[in-house]
């Protein structure tokens, strides 16, 4: 049995298969990169075991497939009990060994980054000037309660993972004189403020109010009817509704006019139109283009829209409040489902009941979305708030100056660049350095990389920038295992063509016969 | 003779080639349209030849360089490009009459309320409109345009691109309109001396108005008018005519006519180059060839002091344009294809075709690298910089991958292999010009001349490569099911040039995407980030891993080498340009573009071979030398 796992551990029909799967799995997870985005489809396909098929995948994904991880290995495996059992060491083979040694190097590599590596990001948002010393994740927060600061002048700040706030654990912290209580968690949300959705609602209601009044009588018909002239999609409607009473006459005003001295008749259209004209509202306000969802007021307009064509009631001046304390009081929040495109990103949100002693002292709402908010507790004063998750360094980068230049006349970026001054105390070191695109800064284990770059108004049109900072300890085994593999395998390659152009041949096309089957 | 006769073809090839390769000249008493064309502007942010705005212009809106002037009726007048540039400068109502928007979405014509077939009596073919026929619905246009470039790229429906596509179109034409005058001037040489003289009294006039003091309202107003004209045309954005005044700007110094007029009316000089332009128009509409030629000449030599440079690489730009080397090598590749498809017929009597094919693949692949290297200089970068580069550097490398086989093993295989992967991609390539400047400038990300040196070429190579070998086992396949011709021998030699190549492609294949990692490492900080493009050559190495490993262990023989071979060209061509349309749309699998169709009839013709390469041998008319 043993000998037949291993002959089957170290065959070449292994290696081809597992191959085979590789590819095809490659292929599937740049697929599947369309509906899930690439952060997603990583973490399902290559940086898995095992892929099943999950509700609403598209039709080409397989019941189960094997994942990243179990190729990964399996190749590992294969490779090296293939050496084990057939290496020799002979000139010819040595392009071979070092070939599969530099994969070995690669796939343990890839490995160590899965399990080490880290990428955050530096926000100079505030524009040139600012100085920071921590980078920001892109996708895990954090719940932070800070205490108001110290004899030092240095606030203290008590954190805790995201994934505990997940679990909904009991969070408590030494050096707070109370503890927390998750009660509510989403991974994605939407918070609104009262202002926005109290204008978009009394928007709505006006805009509603007006189409009873405009519709109360049977004498406002034919006047209605001459105004819906001027606009296309107006007197659409109207056609429609006066065909479901019977008029197909396209001169509207004429067909609203016999209506309208029709008492059997009038009471009916005005309801028609009254339907299809709050329809078309509603329809308005939740069909708003994805590219102006950045504004609040449009999203606010999409809540209201959606709020009452599902039949609830809006009262703009009692709106509901998502929690009794803090920002909670005057914004609602509610949960969404995860988006998982390519640009897009979850905000999370969660409920949180502070409790001293097993008293509550209230519950708060906390959201990357919502500013640090004020918690008075025995006569002190902490804020507390979500926030994406913070890696301190023991270094600072101040912005200096961008340079964000274009090709005349166009708009495809030439270079950014940011000029930072780098400060480490410690050392005693302080320097400017430049980071542009290709050109990277390495220092204090960490890499950084210019991302973004703008401008922004509220600053008074002063360059802002981004840094991804990327902290990965096995980076160095990639440069080495292609080195390696490159190297075995230009040895292979020339092995073979000194051999091969050394032998003579010379057929030609119908040089001999065809052999008969 | 015959011994001579290959020889002699050969050189025919080349006297074809060089009978273009000089710069085109202007017939005495006819418009100087080619010495016109060579005038520099920027565009695109480079400096080019007003003959490359004209033709990359009539690509995206016409699909064609040159404009027929009548394509309803035969024997038409055809525009050259710089001839249809003139009027699209200096006499727009008779550009406006010229059938060159491209409208083929039966809805689009539908909303345009165009013909949708041919019809005399509308003067059209259906097909090309001019802009007279379309403007009276450009607001129509427009609100389409806008609703579908807010619908995500990847739901667009055909007919959203198809709006789109007709509204850029529009939005060129503009701009090649507002170049040097805004759009319907009429006489622009007289409008603005009425605006410089406007100016003094003008800027007088505001300057009085500032300070509060009386003023003559009425200059002020015309100042403002003719501002006003100004200002539309830098809405449009045209590409930058004016060169700066002052030697040693640059680049960054040009600027637009629009802007020009602005600085102006700051109490700046009137740039030469303005009324440079001008007084061209007057003569054109005149018809004043003399007049004419001479404007375009006292141009240049006011540019020559300062802008030599900039002279001379509108000149050798124009010079490329007219060779077009691309073409030619199509041409040639063609007839190489011919002579040794013929040959094969007789290979013992037609010896001489086989070394008419690769002496005229030789020539080919002379004027196809020139055409690379003019590129290469052009540009000042290294052959592969966009999609259309690679298709025109993955021929190049197949061309010569088949000849060095051909040097091997004699048989005419490799001249096949040559001219047909050199036809394929350059046919691939003029299509990708399609849509726009072949020589666009690189993003910042993307300038780094050390990777795309070595990265982009090893990688294309391996494409090259895996392409050859599968485009040998297609040769295997066709050969061995539907001839006699696949002998013993000559089944052995295919299978052993398929190894090699396979070799080859692995090796550059992995070290291609390794560099790949290491740039990706160098600018964001992570080696390998399961991107789309990463994924499509890490799958090509896979593959040819696969089909060694294969041949290794004995697993597969030569018929399914040859099958995995012809995947090959399926996995290549995947992440070649399937990776592309990703993010166009695959997943709204109604979507179907030309590529996108082109790449399934390719997916699907491979897929054939495939299975003709798996029949077993008694179906193959070669027999059992399989």
């Amino acid at each position: 049995m043993s000998q037949r796992l291993w002959k089957f551990l170290t065959s070449l029909k292994l290696t081809v298969v597992l191959l085979l799967l590789s590819t095809l799995l490659v292929f599937l997870g740049t697929l599947a990169q369309v509906h899930e985005g690439l952060w997603e489809a990583q973490e399902r396909w290559f940086k898995s075991y095992l892929v099943f098929r999950r509700a609403g995948d598209a039709w080409w994904v397989p019941p189960v497939f094997t994942g990243g991880y179990t190729l990964g290995f399996s190749l590992l495996i294969n490779l090296l009990a293939a050496h084990i059992k057939r290496f020799q060491f002979t000139w010819k083979k040595v392009g071979i060994h070092l070939t599969h040694a530099g994969i070995v190097l690669l796939l343990v590599g890839q490995l160590v980054t899965d399990m080490f590596s880290r990428e955050s990001f530096m926000r100079f948002d505030l524009g040139e000037g600012q100085t920071l010393a921590y980078s920001e994740a892109h996708r895990d927060v954090e719940l932070v309660v800070a205490a108001e600061p110290g004899a030092d002048g240095r606030e203290k700040v008590v954190s805790f993972a995201g994934k505990a706030v997940k679990r909904k654990l009991l969070l408590q912290g030494s050096d707070l004189p109370f503890e927390i209580r998750v009660s509510d968690f989403a991974e994605n949300c939407e918070v609104l403020s009262h202002a926005s959705v109290k204008e978009a609602a009394t928007q709505l209601l006006t805009a509603l109010g007006t189409l009873e009044s405009k519709y109360g009588s049977a004498e406002a018909l034919p006047i209605e009817a001459q105004r819906a002239m001027e606009n296309e999609g107006r007197a659409a409607i109207w056609a429609e509704a006066l065909k479901a009473v019977g008029e197909l006459d396209k001169d509207i005003v004429a067909a609203a006019k016999r209506v309208a001295a029709d008492s059997a008749r009038e009471g009916k259209l005005r309801a028609e139109l009254k339907t299809r004209f709050k329809a078309q509202m509603l329809g308005a306000f939740q069909r708003i283009p994805p590219m102006q969802l950045a504004n609040e007021r449009m999203r606010a307009m999409r809540y209201v829209g959606r709020e009452i064509s599902e039949g609830r009631t809006i009262q703009p001046d009692a709106l509901p409040a998502a929690a009794p304390q803090g920002s909670g009081q005057k914004a609602i929040v509610t949960a969404q489902p995860e988006v998982r495109g390519m640009d897009q990103q979850n905000t999370p949100f969660a409920k949180v009941e502070l409790l001293q002693k097993g008293v509550s002292l209230g519950v708060w709402v906390v959201s990357p979305w919502l500013n640090m908010q004020d918690v008075s507790v025995d006569g002190h004063v902490f804020k507390i708030g979500m926030r994406n998750e913070r890696y301190y360094q023991p270094f600072s980068l101040k912005l200096v100056k961008t340079t964000h230049e274009v090709y005349p006349g166009t708009d495809i970026p030439k270079n950014f660049q940011s000029r930072m001054l780098l400060e480490n105390v410690a050392k005693g070191e302080t320097r400017e350095v430049d980071i542009s695109m290709n050109n990277p800064l390495r220092y204090g284990g960490l890499t950084f990389y210019q991302h973004q770059m703008g401008r922004t108004e509220p600053t008074g049109g002063k360059g802002t920038s981004v840094l991804q900072v990327v902290r990965n300890p096995g980076w160095l085994t990639p440069y080495l295992g292609c080195a390696v593999v490159s190297l075995g395998m230009l040895w292979q390659f020339l092995f073979h063509l000194v051999g091969f152009l050394s032998k003579p041949r010379t057929p030609k096309i119908g040089g001999g016969n065809p052999v008969k089957a | 003779m015959k011994k001579h006769l290959p020889l002699l073809i050969a050189l025919a090839c080349v006297a074809w080639i060089f009978s273009a390769w000089r710069t085109p000249s202007d017939k005495p008493g006819i418009l100087a349209a080619n010495a016109f064309a060579r005038l520099p502007l920027i565009a695109n942010g480079r400096v080019q030849p007003l003959d490359s705005l004209a033709r990359n212009t009539l690509l995206q809106i016409r699909e064609k360089q040159t404009v027929n002037t009548a394509p309803w009726q035969g024997g038409a007048r055809t525009l050259s490009a710089a001839e249809w540039l003139l009027e699209m400068f200096f006499q727009q109502e008779l550009a406006d009459t010229r059938p060159v928007f491209r409208i083929l979405h039966t809805d689009v014509k539908g909303l345009l309320g165009l013909p949708l077939d041919a019809d005399e009596a509308h003067q059209t073919d259906g097909k090309h409109f001019s802009w007279n026929q379309i403007s009276p619905k450009l607001g129509e246009v427009r609100d389409e345009a806008r609703r579908a470039s807010g619908v995500e790229e990847s739901a667009r429906s055909p007919y959203d691109r198809a709006i789109l596509q007709l509204w850029n179109s529009v939005g060129q034409y503009m701009r090649l309109q507002n170049t040097v005058q805004p759009q319907n001037a009429k006489n622009w040489e007289r409008d603005l001396q009425v605006f410089v003289e406007a100016v003094p009294a003008g800027r007088e006039a505001a300057k009085a108005q500032q300070a509060g003091q009386p003023h003559d309202g009425q200059a002020l107003e015309k100042l403002i008018t003719e501002l006003q004209r100004a200002s539309v045309m830098k809405e449009i954005n045209p590409p930058l005519v004016i060169p700066p005044a002052h030697p040693g700007a640059g680049v960054a110094g040009w600027t637009r006519t629009d802007e020009a007029l602005f600085q102006i009316a700051r109490g700046e000089e009137v740039p030469g180059a303005l009324r440079a332009y001008a007084s061209m128009g007057t003569a054109f509409r005149a018809g004043d060839v003399v007049g004419f030629g001479a404007a375009v000449e006292r141009y240049r030599e006011q540019l020559a002091p300062n802008g030599h440079e900039i002279l001379k690489k509108g000149e050798r730009e124009q010079v490329f344009n007219h060779l077009e080397p691309f073409y030619k090598a199509i041409v040639l590749y063609v007839f190489a294809g011919l002579c040794v498809l013929v040959y094969t017929l007789a290979p013992e009597r037609l010896a001489w075709l086989r070394e008419t094919g690769r002496l005229v693949t030789l020539v080919t692949l002379g004027i196809h690298s020139a055409g690379l290297i003019y590129r290469m200089v052009l540009e000042g970068r290294p052959p592969v910089t966009n999609l259309y580069s690679s298709a025109v550097f993955i021929g190049w490398g197949a061309c010569v991958l088949g000849l060095l086989l051909e040097r091997v093993w004699k048989n005419g295989i490799g001249i096949l292999v040559s001219s047909s992967a050199g036809f394929m991609t350059l046919i691939i390539a003029h299509n990708l010009a399609q849509s726009g400047d072949t020589m666009e400038m690189m993003r910042a990300v993307l300038d780094t001349n050390f990777w795309l040196a070595t990265h982009v070429v090893v990688v294309t190579l391996g494409y090259s490569a895996t392409f050859v070998a599968g485009l040998l086992a297609v040769l295997y396949v066709v050969l061995g099911v539907f001839t006699r011709v696949l002998t013993q021998e000559m089944s052995k030699s295919l299978v052993k040039m398929v190894y090699g190549i396979v070799c080859f492609a692995a090796l550059f294949s992995f070290i291609g995407t390794v560099l790949g990692g290491i740039w990706a490492d160098q600018s964001w900080g992570r080696f390998w980030g399961w991107d789309a493009k990463e994924n499509g050559a890490l799958m090509i190495v896979l593959w040819n891993a696969l089909f060694l490993h294969a041949r290794w262990g004995g697993i597969v023989r030569e018929r399914g080498l040859m099958g995995l071979a012809i995947a090959g060209n399926i996995v290549t061509a995947w992440s070649w340009f399937g990776v592309n349309m990703l993010g166009i749309g695959l997943h709204s699998y109604g979507f179907m573009s030309a590529a996108f169709t082109w790449l399934m009839l390719f997916v699907g013709s491979q897929a054939a071979l495939i299975g003709f390469a798996l029949l077993p041998p008694r179906f193959w008319r070669s027999g059992s030398a399989a």
